[in-house]
């Protein structure tokens, strides 16, 4: 039961990581390295508002979306105005600032030698069940909740605006309006749903070590938008579950621990590469198809 | 005052050889990224074949360092050539976008890291060279790379081959209308690339060591090079690695090494922000 309870919260985390990112990879077809970043930025918000301020889990929530959206759009200034590979290289640039900073910054965030004691959420005194159970049900609303509202972005004049920055650019710029807003918007918006899997995440591991989000943590929350689908949102359940249970069934498998890490990032870079492949055949043989 | 003109030609001289260092790497990165404009970062994981190469045939085997570099810059170059044969030359020809080249990219990169951890390890190799094998290591270092770009520049800018490229980068469909196999073209740089990186990482393992990710900073590295370089010539790459080679150097004696990787970040984005013609100026390519 625990192991289930392991794996529904881990799930939500990841869903909302790559719903949330799937809103700027998907929807806004800019290529990211930097989430991997935000899932940090957040959870040292949401840890050190809850260890230094004392504040409850949801003000300091409220203090990580609000501190990763003006994170994401300090990131967003200098990066959306350029384009293709120079917005990727200022995106894992950001990855690794966030990361030196978490890292070199001892006196704050505890370095490599990691921050614990993040303090666990209150329960309530009517909660039958244990703590871990008490996460899960938050994990869930806190999902339904991100997920809601990015169903909600999609649907309005926000979502209608977007689709057509992507689809027509220049017509989108010569109708008066600035893509480089949107596209701002669009990051500040996903790394403030971002702070929601960091806070729960923060809570749940009660310990945050900077290797937890770096590179390879963004490069697997793209694999997981890649995996699922880019537009839809159950595509994003798709890829999170995928993500999740990799692990899970190399673990079963009876691999090491030591080698089954190296094993799983090789298994997802060849998923990247396969994925591109597959999609590069689809439209070969459509295009030969329609030729005939 | 003669401590600070001590100083001075000490930070001079660590400038000048992680420059070089920069130089050869960012000129292997911007050789194909001008003429396919890929946003190649598996180029990452070459760096780190070469050094692991390096590392193991020189430290382990006992071998000599010619040995050793030959080793380390067949194994990159080889890999390098089968990663455009496999995978990119199948792509541009399915006609992907640079976005998809872009992520088959990441994922190689991953492959080919994780793969080089599986086998060493992530724990981090060191040179177990003394001081004096440091200095040695460095001369080295520095005189090999000074004959080797200097050799690259002028085949670029002197012969066919440095015309064909910017041919390219100017103007696919005219050269190949001129009859230039542009396919031959890309397969050679990559090759030339491999070899630069090969050497590239053998020089820097042998004074510095290696660690799996080693090469995404290096990789990072090259990139702001090229970029800060500007203006799409293969010069531009080996001006902006030795500027950026003397800029980190200030870095480390200033804020110490664990920030050189942000402030040079910090310096692209200015550079980019401030001199967004430089950029945008560089003849962007869209897929």
């Amino acid at each position: 039961m625990e192991y289930l309870i392991h794996i529904g919260i881990i799930l939500g985390i990841y869903s909302i990581l790559i719903a949330s990112a799937q809103l700027v990879i998907g929807h806004a077809r800019l290529i990211t390295l930097g989430q991997g970043a935000f899932f940090g930025a957040g959870a040292y918000f949401m840890a050190l508002s809850m260890i230094h301020l004392k504040l409850p889990f949801a003000a300091a929530l409220l203090l990580a979306v609000v501190g990763n959206s003006l994170i994401g759009l300090l990131l967003a200034l200098p990066a959306v105005k350029l384009k293709g590979d120079f917005f990727v290289l200022t995106t894992l640039g950001f990855q690794f600032i966030i990361f030196q900073l978490t890292y070199n910054l001892k006196g704050v965030t505890g370095g490599s030698t990691g921050l614990g004691n993040i303090p666990f959420i209150k329960l309530p005194g009517i909660w039958p069940g244990n703590e871990s159970s008490y996460l899960l049900l938050l994990t869930v609303v806190l999902t339904v909740l991100v997920f809601l509202l990015l169903h909600r972005l999609q649907k309005s004049t926000f979502g209608r605006n977007l689709r057509a920055m992507v689809d027509h650019e220049i017509l989108y710029k010569a109708s008066g309006r600035s893509e480089i807003k949107i596209k701002a918007q669009v990051i500040a918006i996903s790394a403030g749903t971002t702070a929601a899997a960091s806070a729960l995440f923060a809570v749940y591991m009660n310990f945050l070590d900077p290797q937890a989000f770096n590179l390879d943590k963004s490069i697997l929350i793209l694999t997981g938008v890649m995996l699922g689908g880019l537009t839809r949102l159950r595509h994003a359940l798709i890829g999170a579950l995928t993500i999740t249970l990799i692990p899970e069934v190399l673990r079963l498998a009876g691999l090491p621990a030591a080698e089954g890490a190296s094993i799983r990032q090789i298994l997802f870079g060849l998923v990247l590469v396969v994925l591109v492949f597959y999609a590069a055949l689809k439209r070969h043989n459509q295009g030969e198809r329609d030729m005939k | 005052m003669n401590a600070l003109t001590d100083l001075v030609l000490q930070v001079l001289l660590n400038g000048l050889v992680s420059g070089s260092a920069i130089a050869l790497v960012a000129l292997g990165f911007s050789l194909v990224y001008h003429t396919t404009r890929i946003f190649h970062i598996a180029y990452a994981a070459l760096y780190a074949l070469g050094g692991y190469t390096f590392w193991f045939v020189h430290f382990q085997l006992g071998a000599d360092i010619p040995v050793s570099l030959l080793a380390a810059v067949l194994l990159s170059a080889t890999a390098s050539l089968l990663l455009w044969l496999l995978v990119y030359k199948p792509l541009v020809k399915m006609g992907s976008a640079s976005n998809e080249l872009m992520v088959a990219s990441i994922g190689m990169m991953m492959v080919l890291i994780y793969l080089l951890s599986l086998i060493f390890g992530t724990e981090p190799k060191l040179s177990s060279t003394g001081n004096d094998g440091l200095i040695s290591a460095r001369m080295l270092q520095l005189v090999l790379t000074l004959i080797v770009l200097s050799a690259i520049l002028l085949i670029t800018n002197k012969t066919n081959v440095g015309l064909k490229m910017r041919a390219f980068r100017d103007n696919p469909p005219l050269l190949k209308r001129f009859g230039v196999n542009s396919i031959r073209l890309t397969t050679s740089l990559f090759l030339l690339s491999g070899l630069l990186v090969g050497l590239g990482a053998a020089l820097s393992t042998n004074d510095l060591g290696i660690s799996p990710f080693t090469g995404v900073h290096v990789f990072i590295n090259a990139f702001i090079a090229v970029v800060a370089g500007g203006s799409g010539r293969v010069s531009g790459a080996v001006i902006g690695g030795f500027l950026l080679g003397f800029l980190q150097s200030v870095v480390v004696y200033v804020a110490g090494s664990e920030w050189i990787l942000s402030v040079s970040f910090v310096i692209l984005i200015l550079i980019m922000l401030i001199k967004p013609e430089g950029i945008t100026g560089m003849a962007y390519r869209r897929a």
